[in-house]
Protein backbone atom coordinates (compact mmCIF):
# COMPACT_ATOMS: atom_id res chain seq x y z
CA UNK A 1 0.00 0.00 0.00
CA UNK A 2 2.72 2.43 0.97
CA UNK A 3 4.57 1.60 -2.22
CA UNK A 4 1.52 2.65 -4.21
CA UNK A 5 1.10 5.82 -2.21
CA UNK A 6 4.65 6.92 -2.81
CA UNK A 7 4.35 6.47 -6.56
CA UNK A 8 3.79 10.03 -7.83
CA UNK A 9 2.56 8.88 -11.22
CA UNK A 10 -0.28 6.83 -9.73
CA UNK A 11 -3.69 8.51 -9.91
CA UNK A 12 -5.14 9.83 -6.64
CA UNK A 13 -8.33 7.87 -7.21
CA UNK A 14 -8.41 4.73 -9.31
CA UNK A 15 -11.76 3.07 -9.94
CA UNK A 16 -11.47 -0.22 -11.80
CA UNK A 17 -14.13 -2.50 -13.24
CA UNK A 18 -16.89 -1.68 -10.75
CA UNK A 19 -20.03 -3.78 -10.83
CA UNK A 20 -22.83 -2.70 -8.55
CA UNK A 21 -26.31 -4.10 -8.25
CA UNK A 22 -29.21 -2.71 -6.23
CA UNK A 23 -31.37 -5.78 -5.82
CA UNK A 24 -31.83 -7.12 -9.34
CA UNK A 25 -30.88 -3.87 -11.07
CA UNK A 26 -27.32 -3.38 -12.25
CA UNK A 27 -26.41 0.23 -11.48
CA UNK A 28 -22.74 0.20 -12.49
CA UNK A 29 -21.34 -2.00 -15.28
CA UNK A 30 -17.61 -2.64 -15.41
CA UNK A 31 -17.00 1.03 -14.78
CA UNK A 32 -13.44 2.38 -14.61
CA UNK A 33 -12.33 5.95 -13.96
CA UNK A 34 -9.06 7.52 -12.82
CA UNK A 35 -8.69 10.85 -11.12
CA UNK A 36 -5.27 12.51 -11.04
CA UNK A 37 -4.10 14.77 -8.24
CA UNK A 38 -5.52 18.30 -8.77
CA UNK A 39 -7.80 17.01 -11.51
CA UNK A 40 -11.42 18.21 -11.69
CA UNK A 41 -13.91 15.80 -13.22
CA UNK A 42 -17.61 16.52 -13.70
CA UNK A 43 -19.96 13.58 -14.11
CA UNK A 44 -23.22 14.15 -15.94
CA UNK A 45 -25.94 11.93 -17.31
CA UNK A 46 -29.66 11.23 -17.06
CA UNK A 47 -31.12 10.35 -13.69
CA UNK A 48 -30.75 6.69 -12.86
CA UNK A 49 -27.52 6.46 -14.84
CA UNK A 50 -25.50 5.55 -11.73
CA UNK A 51 -23.70 8.87 -11.13
CA UNK A 52 -24.49 9.07 -7.42
CA UNK A 53 -23.74 5.40 -6.89
CA UNK A 54 -20.34 5.90 -8.51
CA UNK A 55 -19.57 8.72 -6.05
CA UNK A 56 -20.82 6.70 -3.08
CA UNK A 57 -18.55 3.81 -4.05
CA UNK A 58 -15.48 6.06 -3.78
CA UNK A 59 -15.86 6.58 -0.01
CA UNK A 60 -17.49 3.25 0.74
CA UNK A 61 -21.02 4.49 1.46
CA UNK A 62 -21.78 1.66 -0.93
CA UNK A 63 -19.55 -1.32 -1.55
CA UNK A 64 -19.46 -2.69 -5.09
CA UNK A 65 -20.07 -6.39 -5.78
CA UNK A 66 -16.87 -6.52 -7.80
CA UNK A 67 -14.08 -4.22 -8.91
CA UNK A 68 -11.65 -2.11 -6.91
CA UNK A 69 -11.38 1.44 -5.66
CA UNK A 70 -7.99 2.78 -4.62
CA UNK A 71 -7.73 6.21 -2.98
CA UNK A 72 -4.34 7.68 -2.18
CA UNK A 73 -2.78 4.23 -2.38
CA UNK A 74 -5.32 2.58 -0.05
CA UNK A 75 -7.59 -0.08 -1.46
CA UNK A 76 -11.20 0.25 -0.33
CA UNK A 77 -12.51 -2.62 1.77
CA UNK A 78 -14.37 -2.91 5.05
CA UNK A 79 -11.19 -2.64 7.10
CA UNK A 80 -9.84 0.42 5.27
CA UNK A 81 -13.09 2.31 4.83
CA UNK A 82 -12.56 4.76 7.70
CA UNK A 83 -9.03 5.57 6.59
CA UNK A 84 -10.35 6.31 3.11
CA UNK A 85 -13.17 8.48 4.40
CA UNK A 86 -10.65 10.65 6.22
CA UNK A 87 -9.08 11.42 2.85
CA UNK A 88 -12.35 11.95 0.98
CA UNK A 89 -14.77 14.80 1.65
CA UNK A 90 -18.35 14.49 0.49
CA UNK A 91 -21.08 17.05 -0.04
CA UNK A 92 -24.66 15.86 -0.48
CA UNK A 93 -27.60 17.17 -2.46
CA UNK A 94 -29.61 17.61 0.76
CA UNK A 95 -26.71 19.12 2.82
CA UNK A 96 -27.23 16.70 5.74
CA UNK A 97 -25.94 19.09 8.37
CA UNK A 98 -26.55 17.89 11.93
CA UNK A 99 -29.61 19.97 12.92
CA UNK A 100 -29.04 19.75 16.68
CA UNK A 101 -25.55 21.26 16.51
CA UNK A 102 -24.44 24.79 15.73
CA UNK A 103 -22.62 25.50 12.49
CA UNK A 104 -19.34 25.55 14.41
CA UNK A 105 -20.03 22.24 16.18
CA UNK A 106 -20.93 20.67 12.84
CA UNK A 107 -17.48 21.65 11.62
CA UNK A 108 -15.49 20.62 14.69
CA UNK A 109 -17.13 17.25 15.53
CA UNK A 110 -15.11 15.14 13.08
CA UNK A 111 -11.77 16.96 13.53
CA UNK A 112 -12.06 16.48 17.31
CA UNK A 113 -13.26 12.87 17.34
CA UNK A 114 -11.42 11.55 14.28
CA UNK A 115 -8.31 13.69 13.88
CA UNK A 116 -8.05 14.03 17.68
CA UNK A 117 -7.53 17.77 17.50
CA UNK A 118 -7.96 19.84 20.66
CA UNK A 119 -11.13 21.93 20.72
CA UNK A 120 -9.44 25.35 20.30
CA UNK A 121 -7.40 24.11 17.37
CA UNK A 122 -10.44 22.50 15.69
CA UNK A 123 -12.34 25.72 16.27
CA UNK A 124 -9.64 27.81 14.64
CA UNK A 125 -9.56 25.55 11.58
CA UNK A 126 -13.37 25.54 11.36
CA UNK A 127 -13.56 29.34 11.54
CA UNK A 128 -10.91 29.57 8.84
CA UNK A 129 -12.91 27.36 6.46
CA UNK A 130 -16.19 29.02 7.41
CA UNK A 131 -14.51 32.27 6.43
CA UNK A 132 -13.57 30.85 3.06
CA UNK A 133 -17.20 29.91 2.35
CA UNK A 134 -18.28 33.33 3.74
CA UNK A 135 -20.23 31.82 6.63
CA UNK A 136 -18.05 32.83 9.57
CA UNK A 137 -20.70 35.23 10.87
CA UNK A 138 -23.14 32.35 11.21
CA UNK A 139 -20.88 30.09 13.29
CA UNK A 140 -23.18 30.04 16.32
CA UNK A 141 -26.43 29.54 14.42
CA UNK A 142 -28.23 26.26 13.95
CA UNK A 143 -28.66 24.84 10.43
CA UNK A 144 -32.43 25.43 10.62
CA UNK A 145 -31.80 29.16 10.80
CA UNK A 146 -29.93 29.19 7.47
CA UNK A 147 -31.07 29.18 3.86
CA UNK A 148 -30.37 26.16 1.68
CA UNK A 149 -27.45 27.84 -0.03
CA UNK A 150 -25.93 28.83 3.32
CA UNK A 151 -26.37 25.28 4.66
CA UNK A 152 -24.64 23.85 1.62
CA UNK A 153 -21.70 26.22 2.08
CA UNK A 154 -21.43 25.10 5.71
CA UNK A 155 -21.54 21.48 4.53
CA UNK A 156 -18.61 22.22 2.23
CA UNK A 157 -16.67 23.83 5.09
CA UNK A 158 -17.47 20.86 7.33
CA UNK A 159 -15.97 18.47 4.78
CA UNK A 160 -12.91 20.70 4.27
CA UNK A 161 -12.16 20.73 8.01
CA UNK A 162 -10.97 17.13 7.64
CA UNK A 163 -8.33 18.29 5.10
CA UNK A 164 -9.48 15.82 2.44
CA UNK A 165 -7.34 15.01 -0.57
CA UNK A 166 -10.35 14.77 -2.84
CA UNK A 167 -13.85 16.25 -2.64
CA UNK A 168 -16.96 14.51 -3.93
CA UNK A 169 -19.99 16.64 -4.78
CA UNK A 170 -23.28 14.83 -5.34
CA UNK A 171 -25.53 17.32 -7.14
CA UNK A 172 -24.65 20.07 -4.64
CA UNK A 173 -27.05 22.65 -6.10
CA UNK A 174 -30.02 20.49 -7.15
CA UNK A 175 -31.98 21.16 -3.95
CA UNK A 176 -31.37 24.92 -4.01
CA UNK A 177 -33.49 27.85 -5.10
CA UNK A 178 -32.01 29.33 -8.30
CA UNK A 179 -30.76 32.52 -6.63
CA UNK A 180 -28.62 30.50 -4.20
CA UNK A 181 -26.98 28.26 -6.78
CA UNK A 182 -24.36 30.81 -7.75
CA UNK A 183 -23.03 31.29 -4.21
CA UNK A 184 -22.44 27.56 -3.81
CA UNK A 185 -20.89 27.19 -7.26
CA UNK A 186 -18.59 30.15 -6.53
CA UNK A 187 -17.35 28.38 -3.42
CA UNK A 188 -16.61 25.24 -5.44
CA UNK A 189 -14.85 27.36 -8.07
CA UNK A 190 -12.72 28.78 -5.28
CA UNK A 191 -11.77 25.28 -4.20
CA UNK A 192 -10.86 24.44 -7.78
CA UNK A 193 -8.66 27.52 -8.01
CA UNK A 194 -6.88 26.39 -4.85
CA UNK A 195 -5.98 23.09 -6.53
CA UNK A 196 -8.45 20.73 -4.85
CA UNK A 197 -9.09 17.44 -6.61
CA UNK A 198 -12.80 17.30 -7.44
CA UNK A 199 -15.29 14.71 -8.57
CA UNK A 200 -18.63 16.42 -9.05
CA UNK A 201 -22.01 15.19 -10.22
CA UNK A 202 -24.00 18.15 -11.50
CA UNK A 203 -26.57 19.29 -14.03
CA UNK A 204 -25.08 22.79 -14.15
CA UNK A 205 -23.53 22.65 -17.63
CA UNK A 206 -22.14 26.20 -17.62
CA UNK A 207 -20.41 25.45 -14.35
CA UNK A 208 -19.07 22.17 -15.72
CA UNK A 209 -17.65 24.00 -18.71
CA UNK A 210 -15.80 26.46 -16.49
CA UNK A 211 -14.55 24.17 -13.75
CA UNK A 212 -13.90 20.77 -15.31
CA UNK A 213 -10.73 19.44 -16.86
CA UNK A 214 -12.77 16.50 -18.01
CA UNK A 215 -16.47 15.77 -18.36
CA UNK A 216 -17.70 12.21 -18.05
CA UNK A 217 -21.07 11.33 -19.55
CA UNK A 218 -22.71 8.27 -17.98
CA UNK A 219 -25.75 6.30 -19.04
CA UNK A 220 -27.03 2.96 -17.81
CA UNK A 221 -24.13 2.47 -15.42
CA UNK A 222 -21.42 2.98 -18.01
CA UNK A 223 -19.22 5.81 -19.21
CA UNK A 224 -20.49 6.53 -22.70
CA UNK A 225 -18.20 9.39 -23.55
CA UNK A 226 -15.57 11.53 -21.82
CA UNK A 227 -13.28 14.37 -22.69
CA UNK A 228 -12.58 18.08 -22.23
CA UNK A 229 -15.78 20.07 -21.65
CA UNK A 230 -15.63 21.96 -24.93
CA UNK A 231 -15.48 18.77 -26.95
CA UNK A 232 -18.19 17.03 -24.89
CA UNK A 233 -20.62 19.93 -25.05
CA UNK A 234 -19.85 21.31 -28.53
CA UNK A 235 -18.98 18.18 -30.48
CA UNK A 236 -20.66 15.20 -28.81
CA UNK A 237 -19.96 11.96 -30.63
CA UNK A 238 -22.51 9.51 -29.29
CA UNK A 239 -26.22 9.72 -30.01
CA UNK A 240 -27.10 9.28 -26.35
CA UNK A 241 -25.04 12.30 -25.29
CA UNK A 242 -26.53 14.41 -28.09
CA UNK A 243 -30.06 13.50 -26.98
CA UNK A 244 -29.13 14.25 -23.33
CA UNK A 245 -27.63 17.64 -24.18
CA UNK A 246 -30.51 18.73 -26.41
CA UNK A 247 -32.98 17.93 -23.62
CA UNK A 248 -30.86 19.83 -21.11
CA UNK A 249 -30.59 22.88 -23.39
CA UNK A 250 -34.31 23.07 -23.98
CA UNK A 251 -34.93 23.23 -20.27
CA UNK A 252 -32.29 25.70 -19.17
CA UNK A 253 -30.53 28.77 -20.55
CA UNK A 254 -27.38 28.14 -18.50
CA UNK A 255 -25.22 26.30 -21.04
CA UNK A 256 -23.00 29.29 -21.76
CA UNK B 1 -47.84 32.33 14.62
CA UNK B 2 -47.16 35.92 15.66
CA UNK B 3 -45.58 36.61 19.03
CA UNK B 4 -48.45 38.82 20.23
CA UNK B 5 -50.92 36.12 19.29
CA UNK B 6 -49.07 33.33 21.08
CA UNK B 7 -48.91 35.49 24.24
CA UNK B 8 -52.65 36.07 24.21
CA UNK B 9 -53.24 32.41 23.39
CA UNK B 10 -51.33 31.32 26.46
CA UNK B 11 -53.18 33.83 28.63
CA UNK B 12 -56.54 32.49 27.47
CA UNK B 13 -55.47 28.90 28.09
CA UNK B 14 -54.47 29.77 31.66
CA UNK B 15 -57.75 31.61 32.30
CA UNK B 16 -59.78 28.68 30.99
CA UNK B 17 -57.79 26.27 33.15
CA UNK B 18 -58.38 28.44 36.22
CA UNK B 19 -62.09 28.61 35.44
CA UNK B 20 -62.36 24.84 35.05
CA UNK B 21 -60.38 24.25 38.27
CA UNK B 22 -62.68 26.68 40.09
CA UNK B 23 -65.72 24.88 38.76
CA UNK B 24 -64.30 21.54 39.89
CA UNK B 25 -63.50 22.95 43.36
CA UNK B 26 -67.00 24.39 43.65
CA UNK B 27 -68.52 21.03 42.69
CA UNK B 28 -66.35 19.19 45.21
CA UNK B 29 -67.23 21.78 47.85
CA UNK B 30 -70.91 20.98 47.23
CA UNK B 31 -70.24 17.39 48.27
CA UNK B 32 -69.77 18.57 51.88
CA UNK B 33 -66.66 16.51 52.35
CA UNK B 34 -65.15 15.82 55.76
CA UNK B 35 -62.09 18.00 55.24
CA UNK B 36 -60.79 17.36 58.75
CA UNK B 37 -60.65 13.61 58.03
CA UNK B 38 -58.73 14.21 54.81
CA UNK B 39 -56.37 16.48 56.74
CA UNK B 40 -55.79 13.79 59.35
CA UNK B 41 -55.00 11.10 56.79
CA UNK B 42 -53.08 13.29 54.31
CA UNK B 43 -49.61 12.79 55.89
CA UNK B 44 -50.12 9.02 55.55
CA UNK B 45 -51.45 9.26 51.99
CA UNK B 46 -48.52 11.43 51.00
CA UNK B 47 -46.10 9.07 52.72
CA UNK B 48 -44.71 11.69 55.09
CA UNK B 49 -44.93 9.04 57.81
CA UNK B 50 -43.51 5.54 57.58
CA UNK B 51 -45.73 2.45 57.63
CA UNK B 52 -45.87 0.37 60.84
CA UNK B 53 -43.25 -1.99 59.39
CA UNK B 54 -40.91 0.97 58.91
CA UNK B 55 -41.19 1.01 55.15
CA UNK B 56 -42.22 3.98 53.01
CA UNK B 57 -45.89 4.16 52.10
CA UNK B 58 -48.46 6.19 50.19
CA UNK B 59 -47.38 8.60 47.46
CA UNK B 60 -43.74 8.20 48.46
CA UNK B 61 -43.95 4.47 47.71
CA UNK B 62 -45.82 5.20 44.48
CA UNK B 63 -43.05 7.56 43.39
CA UNK B 64 -40.36 5.06 44.41
CA UNK B 65 -41.99 2.16 42.53
CA UNK B 66 -42.55 4.31 39.43
CA UNK B 67 -39.07 5.82 39.40
CA UNK B 68 -37.31 2.49 39.96
CA UNK B 69 -39.46 0.81 37.30
CA UNK B 70 -38.82 3.64 34.84
CA UNK B 71 -35.09 3.25 35.33
CA UNK B 72 -35.17 -0.53 34.85
CA UNK B 73 -37.66 -0.29 31.98
CA UNK B 74 -35.38 2.20 30.22
CA UNK B 75 -32.44 -0.20 30.49
CA UNK B 76 -34.51 -3.13 29.27
CA UNK B 77 -35.93 -1.01 26.45
CA UNK B 78 -32.51 0.20 25.27
CA UNK B 79 -31.22 -3.36 24.99
CA UNK B 80 -34.43 -4.53 23.31
CA UNK B 81 -34.44 -1.62 20.83
CA UNK B 82 -30.80 -2.38 19.98
CA UNK B 83 -31.80 -5.97 19.28
CA UNK B 84 -34.77 -4.82 17.25
CA UNK B 85 -32.49 -2.63 15.10
CA UNK B 86 -29.78 -5.27 14.88
CA UNK B 87 -28.97 -7.20 11.72
CA UNK B 88 -28.13 -10.23 13.87
CA UNK B 89 -31.08 -12.65 13.50
CA UNK B 90 -30.67 -14.06 17.03
CA UNK B 91 -30.71 -10.61 18.67
CA UNK B 92 -33.64 -9.54 16.49
CA UNK B 93 -35.62 -12.69 17.32
CA UNK B 94 -34.96 -12.39 21.07
CA UNK B 95 -36.04 -8.75 21.08
CA UNK B 96 -39.20 -9.23 19.04
CA UNK B 97 -40.21 -12.37 20.95
CA UNK B 98 -39.88 -10.61 24.30
CA UNK B 99 -41.70 -7.49 23.11
CA UNK B 100 -44.53 -9.53 21.60
CA UNK B 101 -44.94 -11.63 24.76
CA UNK B 102 -45.08 -8.69 27.17
CA UNK B 103 -47.13 -6.41 24.94
CA UNK B 104 -49.55 -9.19 24.15
CA UNK B 105 -50.53 -10.08 27.73
CA UNK B 106 -52.23 -7.90 30.37
CA UNK B 107 -50.01 -6.25 32.96
CA UNK B 108 -52.32 -7.52 35.71
CA UNK B 109 -51.80 -11.13 34.60
CA UNK B 110 -48.03 -10.57 34.47
CA UNK B 111 -48.03 -9.16 38.01
CA UNK B 112 -49.99 -12.13 39.31
CA UNK B 113 -47.87 -14.70 37.46
CA UNK B 114 -44.70 -13.24 38.91
CA UNK B 115 -46.05 -12.88 42.46
CA UNK B 116 -48.45 -15.82 42.82
CA UNK B 117 -47.52 -18.40 40.18
CA UNK B 118 -43.72 -18.34 40.20
CA UNK B 119 -43.49 -19.54 43.85
CA UNK B 120 -45.11 -22.78 42.60
CA UNK B 121 -41.83 -23.58 40.80
CA UNK B 122 -39.70 -22.36 43.66
CA UNK B 123 -39.10 -18.75 42.58
CA UNK B 124 -40.31 -16.58 45.43
CA UNK B 125 -40.08 -12.84 44.90
CA UNK B 126 -41.16 -10.26 47.46
CA UNK B 127 -44.16 -8.05 46.77
CA UNK B 128 -42.03 -5.01 45.93
CA UNK B 129 -39.61 -6.96 43.73
CA UNK B 130 -42.49 -8.64 41.90
CA UNK B 131 -44.07 -5.27 41.20
CA UNK B 132 -40.81 -3.76 39.97
CA UNK B 133 -40.05 -6.75 37.74
CA UNK B 134 -43.54 -6.81 36.21
CA UNK B 135 -43.69 -3.05 35.58
CA UNK B 136 -40.14 -2.96 34.19
CA UNK B 137 -40.64 -5.85 31.81
CA UNK B 138 -44.05 -4.69 30.64
CA UNK B 139 -43.13 -1.04 30.10
CA UNK B 140 -39.71 -1.99 28.76
CA UNK B 141 -41.43 -3.78 25.89
CA UNK B 142 -43.51 -0.72 24.99
CA UNK B 143 -40.66 1.72 25.47
CA UNK B 144 -38.44 -0.39 23.20
CA UNK B 145 -40.86 0.19 20.32
CA UNK B 146 -40.89 3.92 21.07
CA UNK B 147 -37.09 4.05 21.03
CA UNK B 148 -36.90 2.02 17.85
CA UNK B 149 -39.34 4.23 15.97
CA UNK B 150 -37.47 7.34 17.16
CA UNK B 151 -34.17 6.01 15.86
CA UNK B 152 -35.75 4.95 12.56
CA UNK B 153 -37.24 8.42 12.09
CA UNK B 154 -33.82 10.11 11.95
CA UNK B 155 -33.21 10.70 8.22
CA UNK B 156 -30.79 8.27 6.57
CA UNK B 157 -28.77 11.24 5.28
CA UNK B 158 -27.66 12.02 8.84
CA UNK B 159 -25.95 8.66 9.21
CA UNK B 160 -24.46 8.92 5.72
CA UNK B 161 -23.05 12.38 6.36
CA UNK B 162 -21.53 11.12 9.62
CA UNK B 163 -20.05 8.07 7.87
CA UNK B 164 -18.66 10.23 5.08
CA UNK B 165 -16.83 12.32 7.69
CA UNK B 166 -15.17 9.12 8.91
CA UNK B 167 -16.79 9.32 12.35
CA UNK B 168 -16.46 6.13 14.41
CA UNK B 169 -19.60 4.16 15.17
CA UNK B 170 -20.04 5.24 18.80
CA UNK B 171 -19.76 8.92 17.90
CA UNK B 172 -22.41 8.45 15.19
CA UNK B 173 -24.68 6.66 17.63
CA UNK B 174 -24.33 8.98 20.63
CA UNK B 175 -23.60 12.38 19.10
CA UNK B 176 -25.49 12.30 15.82
CA UNK B 177 -28.35 9.78 16.00
CA UNK B 178 -29.26 9.64 19.72
CA UNK B 179 -29.83 13.38 20.29
CA UNK B 180 -32.08 13.59 17.23
CA UNK B 181 -33.92 10.38 18.13
CA UNK B 182 -34.41 11.55 21.75
CA UNK B 183 -36.33 14.59 20.56
CA UNK B 184 -38.82 12.20 18.95
CA UNK B 185 -38.75 9.66 21.78
CA UNK B 186 -39.38 12.00 24.72
CA UNK B 187 -43.08 12.88 24.11
CA UNK B 188 -44.34 9.28 23.72
CA UNK B 189 -41.95 8.05 26.43
CA UNK B 190 -43.31 10.74 28.76
CA UNK B 191 -46.85 9.55 28.08
CA UNK B 192 -45.74 5.99 28.88
CA UNK B 193 -44.19 7.08 32.17
CA UNK B 194 -47.31 9.00 33.24
CA UNK B 195 -49.32 5.90 32.53
CA UNK B 196 -46.82 3.83 34.53
CA UNK B 197 -47.25 6.20 37.48
CA UNK B 198 -50.91 5.24 37.51
CA UNK B 199 -50.36 1.55 36.75
CA UNK B 200 -48.06 1.38 39.76
CA UNK B 201 -51.29 1.15 41.79
CA UNK B 202 -51.41 -2.49 40.65
CA UNK B 203 -48.77 -3.36 43.22
CA UNK B 204 -51.41 -2.74 45.90
CA UNK B 205 -52.74 -6.17 44.90
CA UNK B 206 -49.72 -7.66 46.62
CA UNK B 207 -50.40 -5.77 49.81
CA UNK B 208 -47.97 -2.93 49.26
CA UNK B 209 -49.14 0.20 51.05
CA UNK B 210 -48.97 2.58 48.13
CA UNK B 211 -51.26 5.53 47.56
CA UNK B 212 -54.26 3.69 46.12
CA UNK B 213 -54.07 0.91 48.75
CA UNK B 214 -54.00 3.37 51.67
CA UNK B 215 -56.86 5.43 50.27
CA UNK B 216 -59.02 2.34 49.90
CA UNK B 217 -58.28 0.94 53.33
CA UNK B 218 -58.91 4.25 55.14
CA UNK B 219 -62.11 4.63 53.13
CA UNK B 220 -63.26 1.13 54.01
CA UNK B 221 -62.71 1.63 57.75
CA UNK B 222 -64.37 5.06 57.90
CA UNK B 223 -66.87 4.89 55.01
CA UNK B 224 -65.27 8.10 53.74
CA UNK B 225 -64.87 6.75 50.20
CA UNK B 226 -65.44 10.10 48.47
CA UNK B 227 -62.90 11.89 50.66
CA UNK B 228 -60.15 9.30 50.38
CA UNK B 229 -60.52 8.44 46.69
CA UNK B 230 -60.75 12.09 45.62
CA UNK B 231 -57.67 12.88 47.71
CA UNK B 232 -55.78 9.98 46.10
CA UNK B 233 -56.91 11.04 42.62
CA UNK B 234 -55.77 14.60 43.27
CA UNK B 235 -52.34 13.42 44.44
CA UNK B 236 -51.92 11.20 41.34
CA UNK B 237 -52.90 14.16 39.21
CA UNK B 238 -50.39 16.50 40.83
CA UNK B 239 -47.64 13.89 40.41
CA UNK B 240 -48.52 13.53 36.72
CA UNK B 241 -48.45 17.29 36.18
CA UNK B 242 -45.06 17.44 37.88
CA UNK B 243 -43.83 14.76 35.53
CA UNK B 244 -45.20 16.57 32.51
CA UNK B 245 -43.27 19.69 33.51
CA UNK B 246 -40.05 17.64 33.54
CA UNK B 247 -40.98 16.19 30.15
CA UNK B 248 -41.64 19.66 28.73
CA UNK B 249 -38.22 20.85 29.86
CA UNK B 250 -36.53 17.82 28.30
CA UNK B 251 -38.40 18.40 25.05
CA UNK B 252 -37.16 21.95 24.94
CA UNK B 253 -33.62 20.84 25.73
CA UNK B 254 -33.52 18.31 22.88
CA UNK B 255 -35.47 20.53 20.51
CA UNK B 256 -32.45 22.83 20.20
CA UNK B 257 -31.84 23.73 16.60
CA UNK B 258 -35.11 22.11 15.53
CA UNK B 259 -37.51 24.47 17.26
CA UNK B 260 -36.05 27.47 15.47
CA UNK B 261 -37.30 26.09 12.16
CA UNK B 262 -40.92 26.04 13.28
CA UNK B 263 -40.58 29.60 14.59
CA UNK B 264 -39.84 30.96 11.15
Amino acid sequence: MTALASDPSAPLVRISDLDKWHGGVQVLRRLSLDLALHERVVVCGPSGSGKSTLLRCVNGLELPQSGTVVVDGIELNRAAVERIRRRVGMVFQSFNLFPHMTVLDNCTLAPISVRKLRAPEAREIALDYLGRVRMVGHADKYPGQLSGGEQQRVAIARALCMSPKVMLFDEPTSALDPEMVKDVLDVIMGLAAAGMTLLCVTHEMAFARRVAHRVVFMDHGQIVEQGPPDRIFDAPESGRLRVFLSRRLQGSPVSR
Amino acid sequence: MFVEDSGRFREKVWLTWLGLAGLLAWGVHGLHLDIAYIGAKLPFLLGLKLAPDGFIQGAALTIFVSAASMLCASGVALVTAAGRLSSNPLAFALATFYASLFRGTPLLVQVLIIYLALPQIGIVLGALTSGLVALSLNYGAYLAETIRSGVMAVPAGQREAALALGLPRWVITWKVIAPQALRLIIPPAGALFVSMLKDSSLVSLMGLWELNFLAQSYARSSFRYMEMLLAAALIYWILSVGFEVVQFRLERRFGRGIAVVTDR
